[in-house]
């Protein structure tokens, strides 16, 4: 009897726990939410036809350190909601368009930040409000983007939101417990790594920890709590060669939760490693150019895939842009390239790829990258983006394109120059192989085809530039010159650790100094073989405009038959005119 | 023993102790050493050797709390600490900060320059970043030596010649800001509480109170051999409160106080008297007739006049304003000549700490270029006597006084700190009210303004533009000479022309009070202070405000029931 009560009350107490009405947060969306649809009109103006509230309740812990020292270190509870809401109706609406159009000045409009407490009156204030200043903004758009649209002729007509079905879903909250005494001394001697390396000018080390949920409610029905869980640690180390180039890498750890990480004896010895490296590479002279076969190793292969698969089928549509002003500056990160290639070839076709941010783990590693719900409220789903080298499937998010009208649940926001919106972008990324081969047989025909192309020496790629945070100075840059527009942007980064290896003696040496040259989307199909062992990239992606997406990508080495690298260009810098104060006693 | 002995004993001891106090200082510490190697070598290096270094250091450590409608709004408590390198090449006389004319927009002046060290007292982790940072600004300002020396060959004198910089002399001093002192749990549940007053008025768009807790440590020490340490603990408590009329037209006011101890921040009873007294002004003020553009006698109640005469004269007496090709130079040729009515001074004395039983936040002990802050005299009986001067000299204003000053990331400009004026034509609040009336029939007016509130403004000194100014005042209200009540109007800004609106000051009130601010210019954000009596200006310009357009929210507030 006994027994029974206590499962009785333990199932009543999870089933309260996870009763979604329960939260004051839902309960003051929800009343505002039926209002707003019930309510809300400008007389002779549109009501809103669609709103969605998004909220994340999170404790964030940021922590930096530099060469031994504490840099700084805090814990902030945050919580911010968004407004998703349209007028005139699914066919046309005032989403899908870049426009001036800023809203009212008095009132907030689709983001605030919201009151700290469970406190129904001040959070429903707070979403009035800001529902209020989202609304205007929506009629003063939707107008502007009729009137672009009457000026230009022969613009397509495809609908601006798809339908789908309403989903429900709470999963677990996470309680944040951070151990911010403990991290701050393995970040401390993550730093302190550092003064090992004479050849390294300058190094810091951050790591940042959200804990919390995401709420989302809209007037479909769609009602749900998913977990946020991400923590990152990222390095950064800088110097310069013995000819003046200034050299960086960077390399991040990145897990759900601090259990998920690397154990910490490892993180230590990849950051070792990359600074022996970076040591290695400021000592030597620019390499001269390369043409002929290329091998990607790692994260090489995953970020190759990244950049130029994952970022070609994200966001791909592209947004009616209110002048050339707005056009100018849209799209810095290049994104949606491959969006006409539906049922082209892409790859080649022993190779696959889908996206499935479904996926949390990989063998023994926990996948970052996933998500249960999108942030337009929709349970993401797995997206078949190549089938045997063709293109089968795109990232979508609510705006339709032209040959898929559905969402796959891949919306994820992201803060732009002209406002926000939800993109479809990648969550778990896999790249597959009918046929492969071993690491041997592998390095076997890199050796074999450069031998054909007449080189000596054939490349190894085993880290691509990463984007990474900007640090301040590069944030205020970006205010006086933004980003260039998509086309000025390589398709692929510059390699940041390549070695040459000798066709003869298979002796490789590392380089420096190479840059791609003229590579476009088709070198996915210059792809000529690629490894059994897929590597499992974990990551944040640091788009141009500020956003951290946690991502991941389950990519196998490739061999590419023909690449041309040349000499990077540089701007070589004067050495320090003193030496390093920790390193001069030496 | 006497007690005068015992006074002189027990100032010995302290003084001991401040000099200690510094010596171990593992921060101090750092930074001498570092100084001192990076000067030796770069002051060596040709053809622009290094001929001033300075480090500056903001320890910080601030606590931030803010509620709204009874909830938690903002929660944080953060200590960082920001580091500042400033770098000299070439000579006093002329070095890699001289102005540069022409050669277009220089964006790099606008990106802060700080970079953040370490707060553990890692002398390893420090001195890594002072390097890295001393080696990245002197090559920057190699470079620009070079671009000074080019300018020079191509482009006439400048109209002041005053070298770039001026010598200092060697300080040390210790003074710490003591912890902050606060129970957070305490002030979240009162600033709760106190933001309950808010939520029986649901046309109030956005309302909060907040405090700010901050301590401050400045380290500087310099290639002079100064070592500096100067602390400050400042509390500020905030009540903002927004609206919007039914014509569009946004309507904020607040009110704010400052203490260095918490216990000197007023009651709860005072803070509630100063809410409702603030939602009855935003009442009155949203349901005020807007005023046509006005030109006419005033009073500028005291605190008001303390930002009025911030914004219109005390930017323009700005040394480094007076040096600028690029500055209007409103006062720079008026040395020892009249520039308003004989019975009023001005003053900017950093060194006061308190006025009329009251905190100045302006105050500080040294300012940003290691200068110990003196009493700088502006204007005495009207006549104009000199300027705020920063180690960058003007004509006939050869050294420092003391208001070098930036927030961090920033490049040091002359900025005010305690700007008091007096005057010796002061009467009764009463008077000054019945002098504004027998204006206003003097000059055949049927009303004269009294302004409440200005929450700043805008003065253009630049040489491009009108030397104009506008005021922004929040609350006014028009007194009428057929004696009907006074009457809030609002969607007025204060215009005029600065030397013009001084020489209207016609009469003062008795009634001396402080504002207590953060001013912001070029080199960022500064704690500033005015102390004013009211003044009464027999004519004053006032046009139609810009107006918003948005709608007051179309829905009512929720929760109104509640």
């Amino acid at each position: 009897m006994k027994k029974a009560l206590l499962i009785i009350l333990i199932i009543l107490g999870i089933g309260f726990a996870d009763n979604l009405e329960s939260s004051v947060l839902m309960q003051a969306m929800n009343d505002e939410l039926n209002r707003t649809m019930a309510d809300l009109r400008i007389a002779n103006q549109d009501r809103p036809y669609y709103v969605a509230y998004r909220a994340t309740d999170e404790l964030v812990t940021e922590i930096q350190a530099g060469f031994g020292g504490l840099i700084s270190s805090a814990s902030n509870k945050n919580r911010h909601l968004w407004v998703d809401l349209r007028v005139g109706s699914a066919a046309m609406d005032n989403s899908n368009f870049l426009s001036e159009a800023g809203g009212p000045s008095a009132i907030e409009s689709d983001q605030t930040g919201l009151p700290l407490d469970d406190d129904y009156y001040a959070l429903r204030q707070s979403i009035w409000l800001v529902t209020d200043g989202t609304y205007k903004k929506a009629l003063e758009r939707l107008s502007r983007k009729k009137a672009v649209i009457q000026n230009r002729q022969g613009k397509d007509s495809l609908p601006d939101f798809s339908a789908c079905d309403p989903c429900v879903e709470i999963e677990p909250e996470i309680s944040a417990v951070p151990d911010r005494a403990q991290w701050e001394n393995q970040l401390k001697d993550i730093s302190k790594i550092f003064q090992r390396y004479p050849g390294i000018d300058e190094s810091s080390v951050t790591m940042r920890v959200d804990r919390g949920s995401q709420y989302f409610l809209d007037s479909e029905g769609s009602r749900s709590r998913t977990a946020i869980g991400r923590v990152a640690i990222e390095v950064l180390a800088k110097t310069r060669s013995i000819d003046g180039d200034p050299l960086e890498d960077f390399v991040g750890f990145y897990a759900q939760a601090v259990d998920g990480l690397p154990a910490w004896d490892r993180i230590y010895q990849a950051v070792a490693a990359m600074a022996e490296t970076l040591s290695q590479l400021s000592r030597l002279k620019k390499e001269e150019g390369y043409s002929g076969p290329v091998l990607f190793l790692g994260q090489a292969a995953a970020e190759l895939m990244f950049q130029a698969l994952a970022k070609g089928s994200s966001d791909p549509r592209s947004p009616l842009k209110e002048n050339d002003m707005v056009g100018r500056n849209a799209n810095p990160d290049n994104l949606g390239t491959l969006g006409d290639r539906m049922g082209r070839k892409v790859l080649p076709e022993f190779l696959s790829a889908y996206d499935d941010p479904g996926l949390k783990r990989w063998g023994e590693v926990s996948l970052v990258g996933g998500f249960a719900i999108d942030d337009q409220g929709v349970r993401a789903q797995r997206v078949d983006l190549v089938k045997d080298g063709k293109m089968t499937g795109l990232l979508m998010s609510r705006a339709p394109v032209k040959k898929i009208s559905a969402t796959n649940g891949h919306a994820r926001f992201r803060n732009e120059t002209y406002g926000g919106r939800a993109c479809g972008m990648p969550g778990v990324m896999v790249v597959e192989s009918r046929v492969n081969q071993t690491p041997d047989e592998l390095m076997a025909e890199l050796i074999a085809t450069a031998k054909e192309y007449g080189n000596q020496y054939a490349l190894i790629v085993s880290r691509l530039t990463p984007t990474r945070p900007k640090s301040t100075p590069e944030q205020y840059l970006r205010w006086f010159m933004p980003p260039a527009g998509a086309g000025d942007k390589p398709v692929l980064s510059a390699p940041s650790v390549c070695y040459r290896v000798d066709v003869e003696t298979g002796k490789a040496e590392l380089v420096r100094g190479l840059d791609f040259s003229g590579v476009t989307a088709r070198v996915l199909r210059d792809i000529s073989a690629v490894s059994r062992d897929p590597y499992v990239y974990n990551f944040t992606y640091h788009d141009s405009d500020g956003n951290d997406l946690p991502t991941t990508v389950i990519a196998p080495a490739v061999l590419i038959d023909e690449m041309d690298l040349v000499t990077k260009e540089t701007k070589p810098t004067k050495a320090p005119v003193l030496p390093h104060p920790f390193f001069k006693k030496r | 023993m006497t007690r005068g002995l015992w006074l002189r004993l027990a100032i010995v001891v302290l003084l001991a102790s401040t000099v200690l106090l510094g010596a171990d200082d593992p921060v101090l510490t750092a930074l001498v050493q570092e100084l001192n190697r990076s000067y030796r070598t770069l002051s060596q290096v040709q053809p622009a050797p290094l001929y001033y270094l300075e480090y500056e250091v903001w320890d910080e450590h601030a606590v931030s709390i803010s509620a709204s409608l009874g909830a938690i709004t903002g929660d944080s408590d953060e200590r960082h600490r920001n580091l500042d390198v400033d770098v000299r090449v070439g000579s006093a006389k002329l070095d890699n900060t001289h102005e540069i004319r022409g050669g277009g927009f220089d964006f790099s002046d606008y990106i802060p320059s700080n970079v953040e060290v370490p707060i553990d007292n890692s002398g390893d982790g420090l001195k890594a970043l002072l390097w890295a940072q001393t080696d990245r600004k002197f090559k920057a300002a190699q470079e620009r030596y070079t671009k000074v020396l080019a300018e020079r060959q191509v482009k006439v004198l400048e109209t002041d010649t005053s070298s770039d910089f001026t010598s200092g002399p060697a300080a040390t001093y210790a003074s710490r800001a003591s912890e902050i002192v606060l129970d957070p749990a305490a002030w979240r549940s009162r600033l709760k509480q106190l933001s309950t007053a808010f939520r029986p008025y649901p046309w109030i768009l956005s309302s909060s109170v907040s405090l700010t807790a901050t301590q401050v440590n400045r380290y500087i020490v310099n290639s002079e051999r100064s070592k500096i340490i100067d602390g400050n603990t400042r509390y500020y408590l905030r009540i903002n409160v927004s609206t919007l009329a039914d014509d569009g037209m946004e309507l904020y006011l607040g009110a704010r106080w400052y203490a260095t101890k918490p216990e000197r921040l007023p009651g709860d009873k005072a803070i509630t008297a100063k809410i409702d007294s603030v939602i009855a002004n935003l009442d009155a003020l949203r349901k005020a007739p807007v005023v046509e553009p006005y030109s006419g006698p005033a009073i500028m109640m005291n605190e008001a006049c303390g930002v009025f005469f911030h914004e219109i004269f005390g930017h323009r007496i700005e040394g480094h304003r007076q040096k600028s090709e690029f500055e209007g130079q409103t006062f720079t040729k008026k040395i020892s000549e009249p520039i308003m009515p004989d019975f009023i001074s001005v003053v900017d004395d950093p060194t006061m700490t308190m006025f009329g039983g009251r905190d100045l936040n302006g105050h500080y002990v040294y300012d940003d270029e290691g200068i110990a802050a003196q009493k700088a005299e502006i204007v005495s009986s009207g006549i104009m006597k000199g300027f705020l001067l920063s180690r960058s000299p003007i004509a006939r204003f050869p050294q420092s006084n003391g208001h070098g000053r930036r927030s961090y990331g920033r490049r040091v400009v002359t900025r005010q700190g305690v700007l008091s004026i007096k005057s010796t034509k002061e009467v009764p609040i009463d008077d000054l009210r019945a002098a504004l009336i027998a204006e206003c029939k003097r000059q055949n007016k049927p009303y004269g303004l009294i302004f409440y509130d200005i929450s700043g403004g805008y003065t253009s000194t630049g040489r491009e533009g009108a030397q104009s100014f506008k005021v922004i005042p929040l609350f006014v209200k028009r007194v009428y000479v057929d004696g009907r009540p006074e009457e809030v109007v609002r969607g007025v800004d204060i215009v005029g022309t600065p030397l013009l609106s001084l020489s209207k000051i016609t009469l003062t009130g008795d009634d001396y009070a402080i504002f207590n601010g953060t001013c912001g210019a070029e080199s960022g954000w500064v704690p500033v202070s005015s102390i004013a009596p009211s003044i009464l200006v027999s004519e004053i310009e006032v046009e139609k405000k810009a107006k918003g357009q948005d709608k007051p929210p179309i829905l009512p507030a929720p929760g109104m029931a509640q």
